[in-house]
């Protein structure tokens, strides 16, 4: 059995109700769900939260995804819907959020590992280029299903992800990041 | 190898998520003397390094409780296992829940529907004996001063007494038996009463309020003229 039956196996259990089914349906795709959420939200706690909500209706309209297509761009899609509802949301809120930590200041070297370093330069991303980085990079989603999933052409999906990749690269390079 | 194929393929290596590039790729962006050519080399290779430390550094979560208790707020059989913690509750409302949709309890449900149309309608009609001219009638028969004379009893037709009789006794047999099937509805469904006693217990729970209803209905009819006969 390939793991294309086993999905799908998988999903026709959890539309079955089956609740073994339904926790490794949410086990195999938590952290993909989350790590898009926590790139967007840029909030651990909402992060969570929205991931919770994407998943939710992700598994209560499993029924709609197009078994012939692959999950992955299904599910991100749901939870980037989801948490541009949260930040529409968030935005509105007057409330002061702890968000993820600002940048680091020009010329310091990196106090902790690369990624630590790499995740202060993700976020200085704009958000349609932060969203096709993480979307490509931690999803490994394709640059088509990415463009199907943001809506837009598959060449504005190069060139945000060119772009995002560059300015990482300069950011990094600032930051006394090296490749060796 | 030209810049514009070595930018084309070190392009096509991000863009398919290849692990890795060719010799000849490498080769021309470690060697070639266009710095761009070099910059691009030294950025891919950073980035390489870079985003494979970031993504195996990514916080982790577990939503597996949090997801199935959303998805299952009410029916706890098919949330997890720890939820299997009070077995005789889940069991009993299950049982309960199929008890109330089952056809064999309707019926009690229907008697009590009834019984309750029958109590409303009796207290309506009850309310005749209660109305300021029935009172006239009734009140003397506690307080002899203010007794009606023969002739005003006489003015009032047998008939209204009679309604007024009846009614009463209809609103009794409507409160017995509605307190009958209070009592009959642990009967009917026995299969989902928890203890052995359990409708025992409470027939004697409901004997009080029962005879307490009876009692006041008997204290009503005992107010009213027997028909056909002047209250004196």
């Amino acid at each position: 059995m390939t793991g294309s039956d086993d999905l799908h196996e998988l999903a026709r259990q959890c539309l079955a109700g089956d609740a073994e089914s339904l926790r490794a349906f949410v086990g195999r795709f938590q952290q993909l769900v989350f790590s898009l959420c926590l790139q967007m939200m840029r909030h651990r706690q909402d992060a969570e939260d929205v991931a919770q909500e994407s998943i939710v209706r992700a598994v209560r309209h499993l029924a709609t995804w197009d078994q012939t297509r692959p999950i992955e761009p299904w599910l991100m899609g749901i939870a980037a819907n989801r948490c541009r509802t949260a930040l529409e949301r968030r935005n509105r809120r007057p409330v002061v959020m702890e968000t993820l930590p600002e940048p680091e200041s020009n010329g310091r070297p990196p106090s902790d590992g690369i990624g630590e370093e790499v995740q202060r330069a993700v976020d200085t991303l704009r958000d349609d280029y932060r969203q096709c980085f993480t979307l490509f990079h931690v999803q490994q989603l394709s640059v088509q299903e990415i463009s199907d999933l943001m809506h837009v052409p598959t060449g504005t999906v190069k060139t945000w992800l060119h772009r995002a990749r560059k300015i990482l690269a300069e950011e990094l390079q600032r930051r006394g990041v090296t490749a060796d | 190898m030209q810049c514009s194929l070595f930018q084309s393929l070190l392009d096509q290596a991000v863009e398919s998520h290849a692990d890795s590039v060719s010799a000849e790729v490498r080769a021309h962006g470690t060697a070639c003397s266009n710095a761009a050519c070099r910059q691009e080399w030294a950025d891919y290779s950073l980035l390489s390094r870079a985003v494979a430390d970031w993504q195996s550094g990514l916080p982790q979560v577990d939503l597996s409780d949090r997801v199935l208790a959303e998805l299952f707020p009410v029916a706890p059989s098919v949330v997890s296992s720890e939820a299997t913690a009070a077995p005789a509750l889940r069991a009993y409302a299950e049982q309960s829940w199929r008890d109330f949709r089952s056809p064999t309890q309707r019926p009690w449900a229907i008697a009590l529907s009834v019984a309750g149309v029958i109590l409303m309608i009796g207290t309506l009609i009850v309310s005749i004996p209660h109305s300021p001219t029935a009172e006239v009638v009734i009140r003397p028969r506690k307080n002899p001063v203010l007794a009606p004379s023969g002739e005003q009893w006489a003015s009032r037709t047998p008939a209204s007494a009679n309604v007024a009789v009846q009614s009463v006794e209809w609103a009794q047999k409507a409160s017995s038996v509605m307190a009958q099937t209070i009592v009959s509805i642990p009967e009917r469904g026995a299969q989902w009463v928890p203890g052995d006693s359990w409708d025992t217990d409470w027939q004697q729970k409901l004997e009080p309020i029962r005879r307490d209803a009876h009692a006041a209905w008997d204290a009503l009819l005992d107010e009213l003229p027997l028909p056909n006969q002047p209250a004196s």
